[in-house]
């Protein structure tokens, strides 16, 4: 049997985890719900002084609401673990969802990764 | 299924089972559609999005994933207008029953932001009276 395929790559970077996303499109159920399964994985296993999770969104050019209600309740997980989750590098377009549903407001959402990792929590 | 190119014009019919991994190659073929009409990304984004939305919710709240249920959705486009219909078998919507998801109170709930989407992406949208079937019209900016 062969492995399910892989939606996200982690890094790691000074006090950082940083995750990649790998599909380009977000909205199949399934595979949202891999993707979904893959973060919370990653923050169950920060290493010691991790303070941040970063999603980094540089391929997705297509997210669903069915990709925010992931999001909403990966941030909930964070603050129960006392880590900032930070997402970043988010195009335009998918910005427009974020801004439209006011979502904007309760993420921690930074042009870069870099400014995502030197950002103030 | 019919799918046909008459000057500019597409129509575009097919007909799923409540699943949604059967949608993807039916967003890729209307995507394809308007890009060939040259809409503009901004535009085809928000059909896409909320063709997909539209489906979800026809799955989800239509359909209530009974794999027995059909989906139908039809796309009607031209260089100035797409005009998309999803039906389900369900009994029907009712939109009092939609919470505004941008309240403070609802912001962080992680369901029912779909018909609030499509409504802000889609240029008017509509259902018919029994409310099985959404119709989302859209004018390229």
């Amino acid at each position: 049997m062969s492995n399910p395929k892989a939606r996200t790559m982690t890094r790691y970077e000074g006090r950082a985890a940083v995750v990649d996303c790998l599909d380009t499109k977000l909205n199949e159920e399934l595979a949202i719900q891999a993707w979904g399964d893959e973060l919370t994985n990653v923050l169950e296993a920060l290493p010691p002084r991790t303070d941040r999770l970063i999603v980094n969104f540089q391929n997705v050019q297509f997210m669903s609401s069915s990709a925010l209600r992931v999001l909403i309740t990966l941030n909930t997980k964070t603050k129960v673990a006392k880590i900032a989750l930070f997402l970043c590098s988010i195009n335009p377009n998918i910005m427009e969802v974020f801004k439209i549903t006011r979502l904007d407001t309760i993420f921690k959402i930074r042009p870069t990764e870099v400014e995502a990792i030197n950002s103030q929590i | 299924m019919s799918a046909y190119d008459k000057m500019g014009y597409w129509r575009y019919t097919k007909t799923f089972s409540s699943d949604s991994r059967a949608i993807g190659p039916y967003l890729d073929e209307v995507t394809a559609a308007l890009e060939k009409r040259d809409w503009n990304p901004q535009d085809v984004f928000a059909v896409r999005l909320a063709l997909d939305e539209a489906v979800a919710n026809a799955i989800e709240h239509g359909n209530q994933r009974d794999p027995t249920k059909k989906i139908q959705a039809t796309a009607e486009i031209t260089q100035n207008r797409a005009l998309i219909s999803i039906q389900d078998d369900g009994g029907g919507f009712t939109q009092d029953a939609v919470n505004d998801p941008t309240l403070d109170e609802n912001i962080e709930r992680p369901h029912g932001r779909g018909l609030f989407l499509i409504k802000n992406f889609m240029t008017r949208v509509w259902h018919n009276e029994k409310g099985n079937v959404i119709y989302m019209e859209k004018s390229p900016q």
